[in-house]
């Protein structure tokens, strides 16, 4: 007959699984204290690790934007100095011809044109830069150089006025002839045959490669803003076109009708250069402002992210090490009790 | 009555006395093996010989022996599912999840994106391919490993099954000396150990249900009713698929003839270790692979080329290709895209390739060409790429993650479903293991030897025999006055 319900077995290893519980959870605490995140994220989580790995990867999202703002701004900020070069040799044309309007004889008007063609060249100069490797007014076809040299022998720029005044005229621009030019004629020539060279199709042929579509960048995850201006806007063919005429007439004796409508249109073209020019800069300019919006922003959610994702991973390192203590108190604690149970036999008692 | 019978019974009871001693150092010496029980001696009045004798018994409690072999069943099925899920888990990396496609689609998305804020840098596109091979190695390999560890079920699986085959032999020896011996009257008790032990060690491998017949017959049934022992051992085969792909289907485990099934659940309702393997190989296995394939076939898609030119044609594989070279049917699972999707070679400058057509298009000729100017600086298609990789696209439905989800989202809650599916198990196994461990312990305590009862069953046998001694040597004097009194 059975007296007990106790068997020695189970009484020597009633600790046993206590025991091996707390060595493993100890194991577990020590990789959690060292790492601060939890051992096994995939058990700790559940099915919220997908939350936490796509939390990662936004994170990893933002960054790269960041970087990659970075290097918008950069493009932003080269255009905008840029832009403003070419603004001052529009402003600069536009004074010359200003002033070249009262000119009446021919040093002076000589002088105009030196001037307008050191304009044209630095304002050609300008819409030709280059930073970090792409031309910065060629729209999306940043590896060509967007304006051509107007100065260059055989420019086809230059060879398509020289014909078009030929046509028109019936003589070149050399010709003693241009002194017979009448007003009208000079106003019919410049709005209907010189004016489409600039505002028309003949523009990308002759006068720049640029792409129509500008560079377009995402600054933050939903936004998508245009981060350059090209050389086919209005400012640039505004400031060609009152650069080309100038150039080409402004000394070649015309009568003092002609000359005038010439000027006269001249600085009409230049000064819509000029606001044009001002136009792209404060394009460029609310770009700039949307991406330093889009970085603070993207700062924001980056550390938000940041925030969720140790809410979800980290382990409190303080409770970590105490519950360390504890199990190893507990441990401890089974040891002697498992030792005392060893002593807590009547075979000791009976001699 | 004569002082002879008294000596009689003076001596029946040394006997008895010695017969429980016998019993009292048996017991003592098998106080810690477990899977010994208890014996005890009765004592009973034998007409026949005129005074009591000792009967050995063995102490048995068959319900909490049911319960035992039941949570040792599931605990180990548990287990193994716990060890197999462990594995899969594995194969996308430690706890950032470095290797699963969901963390390289997300880093394929980010090169892209760097990519498409500057357009005309060549070397931004190589590391935007290098990262969409790393994605196309990632879905390859993840699937390979993932059919990897059904083959490896599989070996395992036949390996338990020789070893269940040797087990229900020696349970067969072990029974016949049992039925034997019961009517044979010798001691069974040995065996009776012995062959409970086996039970156990069988139920690890497959719950049985034990039933025992007239004459200690026991008759081992699975849990869906098959005869797994009657007499002799019923066959239990299977035959191991050497390699698996995802169209594979494993071969069933056959018990006299019966199929066995899976184990379903991540608290699974398996109960032994086989039942937990088919489960891993038949049920989650396959899912993941199906996840794998959902991604792999999203990706394709993603990536695809459309007609630029308005003729009509075809979207056809872009940056990522596979073996069909077509754009699969939305919405609709193909298995086994995932083993074999590649980057196409006519992006790869290491095949003479040109990784820019991932900005330009026209992989698949002139009138797939996005960037129809070749502007160095054309960024909307690298754009809308990044884009559609969080844009909702149509899923599988079986491939239990939603319909309708953004590939990144879709392959992050695979890793979400792998992980709930572990991290429940794992709990469970916690569970399980203790609830085992407890049975274990009441079970030992109900049959188990507690020495320091033994003991005092020893002072009372000391004094028993003392007293038997004392009978002896007073009867002794008795006869000897009475011989010296006849003198």
């Amino acid at each position: 007959m059975k007296t007990s319900f106790v068997s020695s077995y189970a009484t020597q290893t009633s600790m046993r699984l206590i025991v091996k519980q707390a060595q493993a959870e100890i194991q577990q605490l020590q990789t959690e204290v060292v790492t601060g995140r939890h051992a096994d994220i995939g058990v700790a989580l559940g099915g919220q690790t997908s939350n936490a790995v796509r939390l990662h990867r936004d994170f990893e999202q933002f960054s790269t934007i960041q970087d990659t703002n970075s290097l918008v701004d950069n493009r932003l900020s080269s255009a905008q100095a840029a832009l403003e070069q070419s603004s001052t040799s529009a402003q600069d044309l536009l004074e010359t011809l200003i002033i070249a309007k009262d000119a009446t004889d021919d040093g002076l008007r000589n002088v105009a044109v030196l001037e307008i063609s050191d304009s044209l060249r630095a304002f050609t100069d300008t819409g030709n830069l280059t930073a970090n490797g792409e031309h910065l007014f060629a729209g999306i076809n940043t590896d060509t150089k967007p304006l051509v040299d107007y100065f260059e022998p055989g420019n086809a720029a230059k060879t398509a006025f020289d014909n078009a005044f030929l046509t028109y005229f019936g003589f070149s621009q050399t010709n003693a002839a241009t002194s017979t030019i009448t007003a009208a004629q000079m106003t019919d020539f410049l709005d209907n045959t010189v004016e489409p060279m600039f505002t028309g199709t003949a523009w990308t042929t002759d006068w720049s490669s640029a792409s129509d579509t500008n560079i377009t960048s995402r600054i933050a995850r939903e936004e998508l803003v245009q981060t350059s201006v090209n050389a086919n806007s209005d400012g640039f063919r505004n400031v060609a076109f009152a650069a080309t005429i100038s150039l080409e007439m402004m000394n070649i004796g015309l009568g003092e009708e002609a000359q005038s409508v010439l000027v006269d249109k001249a600085i009409d073209v230049a000064g819509r250069g000029v606001s044009a020019v001002d136009d792209d800069r404060t394009r460029l300019g609310i770009s700039q402002a949307r991406l330093e919006k889009a970085n603070n922003l993207l700062q924001v959610q980056a550390d938000l992210t940041k925030i969720h994702v140790s809410e979800m991973e980290e382990v409190d390192i303080y409770e970590a090490s105490t519950r360390v203590n504890a199990l190893m108190a507990q441990i401890e604690t089974s040891y002697s009790i498992t030792s005392r149970l060893q002593q807590l036999n009547l075979i000791d008692y009976l001699r | 009555m004569n002082l002879g019978s008294a000596l009689n019974i003076a001596q029946r009871s040394l006997s008895n006395t010695s017969t429980q001693t016998t019993v009292v150092s048996q017991n003592v010496a098998n106080a810690e093996n477990p899977n010994y029980a208890r014996r005890s001696t009765h004592l009973e009045y034998d007409s026949l010989a005129g005074s009591q004798i000792a009967s050995i018994q063995r102490t048995t409690d068959s319900v909490l022996y049911r319960q035992s072999i039941a949570s040792i069943a599931s605990a180990d099925a548990q287990s193994t599912l716990v060890a197999g899920l462990d594995q899969l888990k594995t194969i996308f990396g430690t706890n950032d999840y470095e290797l699963s496609p969901a963390v390289i689609a997300g880093q394929l998305r980010d090169n892209l994106s760097a990519y498409a804020a500057k357009p005309n840098e060549p070397t931004l596109a190589e590391t935007a391919v290098a990262s969409a091979e790393d994605l196309a190695l990632s879905l390859r390999s993840s699937s390979e490993s993932v059919q990897q560890v059904r083959a490896e079920m599989d070996v395992d699986i036949e390996a338990q099954i020789a070893q269940l085959n040797d087990m229900l032999a020696r349970f067969k020896t072990i029974n016949d000396e049992i039925v034997q011996g019961s009517y044979g009257n010798t001691d069974i008790n040995n065996y009776l150990d012995e062959r409970d032990t086996l039970v156990k060690e069988i139920s690890s491998i497959i719950e049985v249900r034990p039933v025992t017949r007239s004459g200690n017959d026991m008759v081992l049934y699975t849990m869906d009713g098959t005869t797994l022992f009657e007499k002799t051992p019923r066959s239990v085969t299977f035959t191991k698929t050497p390699a698996y792909d995802a169209n594979t289907t494993g071969n069933s485990i056959y018990v006299d003839g019966v199929p066995l099934e899976a184990g379903s659940g991540a608290n699974s309702s398996a109960g032994g270790s086989l039942q937990a393997m088919l489960q891993i190989r038949d049920d989650i296995a396959p899912m993941l692979q199906s996840q794998l394939d959902e991604i792999a076939r999203g990706v394709i898609t993603l990536f695809a080329e459309q007609d630029q030119v308005g003729g009509g044609g075809a979207d056809l594989p872009g940056l990522f290709t596979w073996t069909s070279g077509t754009i699969p049917t939305a919405g609709t699972r193909v298995d086994g895209i995932a083993s074999s999707i590649v980057v196409n070679p006519a992006v790869l400058s290491s095949q003479g390739g040109d990784p820019t057509m991932l900005r330009d298009g026209g992989i698949n000729g002139a009138a797939y060409i996005y960037n129809t100017t070749s502007a160095a600086s054309y960024s909307e298609r690298l754009d809308n790429l990044v884009t559609s990789m969080d844009e909702p696209i149509a899923f599988d439905a079986t491939s239990l993650l939603g319909a309708s989800k953004g590939l990144i989202n879709f392959a992050a809650d695979s890793l979400g479903w792998l992980e709930l599916t572990r991290s429940d198990a794992t709990s469970s196994l916690e569970t399980k293991e203790a609830y085992a461990a407890e049975i274990e312990r009441t079970f030992s305590n109900a049959t188990g030897v507690s020495i320091d009862e033994e003991m005092s069953l020893l002072l009372t046998l000391e004094q028993s025999y003392k007293a038997a001694t004392r009978i002896i040597s007073v009867v002794d004097e008795l006869l000897e006055t009475l011989l010296s009194a006849v003198r």
